[in-house]
């Protein structure tokens, strides 16, 4: 199937395949017994089913943020599943795949993916990494790419050293959560001063209804070695809300450089609730690039807490928010050493009914001198029934720092649209055509599939409620 | 909380409706929780330092009589106002003197104290905007509203010098509860002073400033507030605009130890506008607190906003501002500035300028920055000769300017600037 073939319509990828063939499926609902049992069926160290119990104490105790239940009043935590296991081996090879597996990746585009240049391919299928592969060259560079859970067995030092060090379980009630339950996700380490030229990539999909999905991911890039991650997202329409809360860290070591892109469009059912961090150490650079296009809810605030003298932090984020949807999406970048820089870059546009918000920190600690940061926000709202917000924070407690923000929300210009229509376009092509030129200081920093995939799908999102 | 009880609050007497007003607050006061940083409002406030205990509220037996309000009063303050048309002096929250030209009292326009409101002519009016958005200290301040300053300007008049209100608070350890209220009805026009200072430890400025703008009035207001370095001030300013109304509002503010000011302005009426300013300077360990909101409820409104502030010593300023278009704002503007200076190490400024956008045919923009004195301005002035702390107070001024020369009331510019040139000089003393 080429690429090209796929469509990528609004509800073409929500498909559901037959939910057989589960291995393990527990009850509903979350406690001790469940975390122990995952714990136990992944056959971890003692020290990570420690770290998950006392996760689970901290997601307990912790109380629902008052903007966080607003935003979600009809969560039920005990209409879950925490941990589903699809089959029981990991494959290496594309055709040990199950069929009915192999359809949904195939609909998703994977192997044509695979077929270009992409360095590796890692596909979550519920709650468990089942397929991947890892290119030879790589792991002739001492790369390791592979999913949490091996990451847990294969390299248990790199793992309990850095793992839960950028987001503590206790950072916030869904970073709690998903230490408790975490169950795949991908881990990256790259050696001191080694380049990886080719994005790394993975998909994600949820599949099981009410499946949570927690994946961890984790990726090191040590001295002066750099390596670009991409993960995908986007899951079949269910009747019943699903939740999606993962956790990110990266860790970007002296010099080094970590790009992460994410293109978010999960089934208008799923609560998607991400906590992603970085560290960013002297000189390093951690750039997130974030799309966030479906799910019912997002909320996730990409940050960097850039913690060595001239490190450089961006967030770059596209959000479209359609009928009934909610992208609360923003940034924070942290400031703790001096001569640091961010940038952080917003963009969205809400339609039929969306809502779109931006909610960000720019914190300056007392210290970090000569701190540059620039925040710019930009909103379209395309009709009545849509709206926008903007709450972009700043705490400077630093003389020396320079930090600025700037916000503008607007419609859609009517001169432009004169003008491209007297050209012989139509209202709709026009409109769709003015809001790719707006995302497009995002789109022209993502890999080239990726960018074509994310006009198209805002071409398709355009569609229909125009004029 | 003993001293803020329903018995203190009968104590302060005046007309029945005011009194009436006073005790179904005083009801409420038993079941206020105070405010916490914890609440997003509240959010880099020092409201967690504030304890009602240290307060009481001025005894009736402090207070000017009722009536007795031949005091006349002023002095410099007055007399930098230049030309006017009014004058009233508060004292300690109620008004002990009032006077206005003759000419404009025939054509109906009315200056007085609400204590002696015995006609209950303010009473329609009184509590129109801060009902709108109460607050724990707004209902302190309805249980022991002693009296304050009435302004009222009948339809089509235009009032052309400024009525000055001179709010004078004083004792140790004592809360008062300044109101200013102004009522200009449809098509007048008017200017109005609100000059705020207070001595003593430990005092508590507990003020409400209500501006209703009527269908095609237009309302020029100055506050300035030059509290004393121990007064804590918490403040809601908020006016209700008609359609076609102007509202030209600005604040100056330099004194207190805590000083906060809730600025709020509801665009009612189509065609509404209104113009926000203010300049705010902070040294030693002040805090200066503002919360501003631009809510614009009707089609083809526009606010613009533009607040510059300097912070240095270990002093903090707070800038928190929401822009609201509802739906039915289609075709309305609204643009919010917020620029800080931090002069020194030790000093900080928060800014946060919120969006909430509902409408879609609509220009919305804010910008806000926090940062030191550019270099690049200072090596400039440097390379003219002029020695660096005079360079400093220079592009301070020049940073302060934009904003000063804009104040709605022309004759107080000059003074004005002389005030906060005072403070940024007391600098160079106050680091020696």
């Amino acid at each position: 199937m080429a690429a090209s073939d796929i469509d990528l319509g609004k509800y073409k990828l929500g498909w559901s395949d037959t939910e057989a063939d589960y291995v393990y499926k527990p009850k509903k609902g979350i406690n001790t017994d469940v975390v122990k049992d995952i714990s136990h069926h992944k056959s971890e160290p003692e020290w990570m089913t420690k770290f998950r119990l006392n996760a689970l104490a901290r997601f307990e105790r912790k109380p629902m943020l008052e903007w966080f239940a607003r935003n979600m009043p009809d969560i039920d935590f005990d209409d879950i599943y925490y941990y589903i296991k699809p089959i029981d081996k990991q494959v290496s090879d594309w055709d040990m795949l199950p069929e009915d597996m192999k359809h949904t990746y195939e609909r998703l585009g994977i192997p044509e993916a695979e077929r270009k240049f992409l360095a590796g391919v890692t596909a979550q299928y519920e709650s468990e990494v089942v397929y991947h592969k890892n290119r030879e060259d790589l792991e002739a560079l001492g790369v390791l790419f592979t999913d949490m859970d091996s990451a847990l067995r294969d390299y248990p030092e790199i793992v309990q050293q850095h793992f839960g060090t950028v987001i503590p379980p206790g950072d916030n009630k869904f970073a709690a959560l998903n230490s408790a339950v975490w169950s795949g996700g991908s881990f990256i380490y790259v050696p001191p001063g080694v380049h990886v030229d080719m994005p790394l990539q993975a998909y994600f999909r949820i599949n099981a209804e009410n499946a949570g999905q927690f994946e961890r991911t984790l990726i090191i890039a040590d001295e002066g070695a750099s390596v670009h991650y991409v993960e995908g997202c986007s899951a079949p329409v269910y009747s019943s809300d699903s939740l999606h809360s993962a956790v990110v860290e990266l860790i970007a070591k002296p010099g080094a450089r970590i790009r992460y892109t994410t293109i978010q469009n999960w089934s208008p059912n799923v609560y998607n609730l991400v906590t992603k961090r970085a560290r960013a150490e002297a000189e390093a650079t951690v750039e997130w690039i974030d799309g966030n296009l479906g799910s019912k809810l997002t909320m996730k605030y990409p940050a960097v807490v850039l913690t060595g003298p001239k490190a450089h932090g961006e967030v770059l984020s596209v959000a479209y928010a359609g009928p009934g949807q909610h992208q609360d999406a923003g940034a924070k970048m942290t400031h703790v050493a001096p001569e640091t820089t961010s940038i952080i870059d917003s963009k969205s546009i809400s339609k039929d009914g969306g809502r779109t918000t931006y909610r960000g920190l720019v914190r300056v600690e007392d210290g970090a001198y000569g701190v540059k940061s620039h925040v710019r926000c930009d909103a379209l709202i395309l009709d009545e029934e849509s709206r926008s917000d903007t709450y972009p924070y700043m705490e400077i407690e630093e003389q020396d720092a320079r930090v600025g923000h700037e916000a503008t929300v607007s419609k859609v210009g009517d001169d432009q649209l004169f003008y491209l229509m007297s050209r012989g376009l139509d209202e709709q092509q026009a409109t769709a055509m003015i809001v790719n030129g707006f995302i497009e200081p995002i789109t022209k920093t993502l890999p080239m599939e990726y960018a074509v995939e994310l006009s198209r799908l805002i071409e398709l999102n355009m569609e229909g409620a125009v004029g | 909380m003993t001293a803020f009880s329903a018995d203190a609050s009968r104590t302060l007497g005046g007309p029945d409706w005011l009194t009436r007003r006073r005790a179904a607050a005083a009801e409420r006061i038993a079941d206020l929780t105070w405010p916490s940083t914890a609440e997003e409002i509240w959010r880099y406030s020092a409201v967690d330092r504030f304890d009602p205990d240290r307060y009481v509220p001025v005894p009736a037996g402090e207070l000017g009589l009722p009536g007795a309000e031949d005091v006349p009063g002023g002095g410099l303050l007055a007399a930098e106002a230049g030309e006017r048309s009014g004058l009233v002096v508060v004292r300690n929250g109620r008004v002990v003197h009032h006077e206005l030209d003759p000419a404009l009292e025939a054509r109906g326009v009315r200056v007085q104290g609400l204590a002696t409101d015995t006609d209950g002519i303010a009473e329609p009016w009184l509590g129109r905007c801060s009902d709108a958005s109460p607050d724990a200290f707004t209902v302190l301040h309805d249980a022991f509203l002693a009296g304050g300053a009435f302004v009222h300007v009948p339809r089509g008049v235009v009032v052309s010098a400024p009525i000055v209100v001179l709010h004078w608070s004083e004792g140790d350890g004592r809360a008062t509860f300044p109101h200013t209220l102004v009522v200009a009805e449809e098509g007048s026009e008017v200017s109005v002073v609100d000059r705020y200072s207070s001595r003593g430890r430990d005092h508590l400025v507990d003020a409400v400033v209500e501006l209703l703008v009527g269908d095609g009035a237009h309302v020029r207001y100055l506050s300035v507030q030059e509290h004393g370095p121990e007064t804590w001030q918490v403040a809601l300013q908020r006016a209700h605009l008609g359609r076609d109304a102007g509202l030209r509002a600005s604040a100056v503010a330099l004194g207190g130890d805590y000083a906060r000011l809730r600025s709020e302005t509801r665009l009612d009426g189509p065609g509404a506008e209104s113009d926000l300013l203010a300049v705010y300077f902070g040294d030693g360990h002040q805090m200066l607190d503002f919360r501003t909101l631009q809510d614009h409820s009707a089609p083809d409104t526009r606010s613009n906003l533009l607040f510059k502030g300097a912070v240095e010593d270990e002093a903090h300023s707070v800038y928190s501002g929401l822009v609201h278009l509802r739906p039915e704002a289609q075709r309305s503007e609204a643009y919010q500035t917020n620029r800080n200076l931090v002069l020194t190490d030790g000093a900080g400024a928060e800014s946060i300028p919120n969006l909430e956008i509902e409408a879609n045919d609509v220009r919305c923009s804010h910008a806000s920055t926090v940062g030191p004195v550019d270099d690049d301005q200072r090596y400039y002035l440097a390379t003219r000769g002029i020695p660096p702390e005079e360079a400093d107070r220079l592009i301070v001024m020049g940073f302060f300017d934009d904003v000063l020369t804009r104040l709605p009331v022309r004759s107080l510019v000059a003074p004005l600037r002389a005030a906060v040139t005072r403070k940024i000089e007391q600098r160079g003393s106050v680091r020696a």
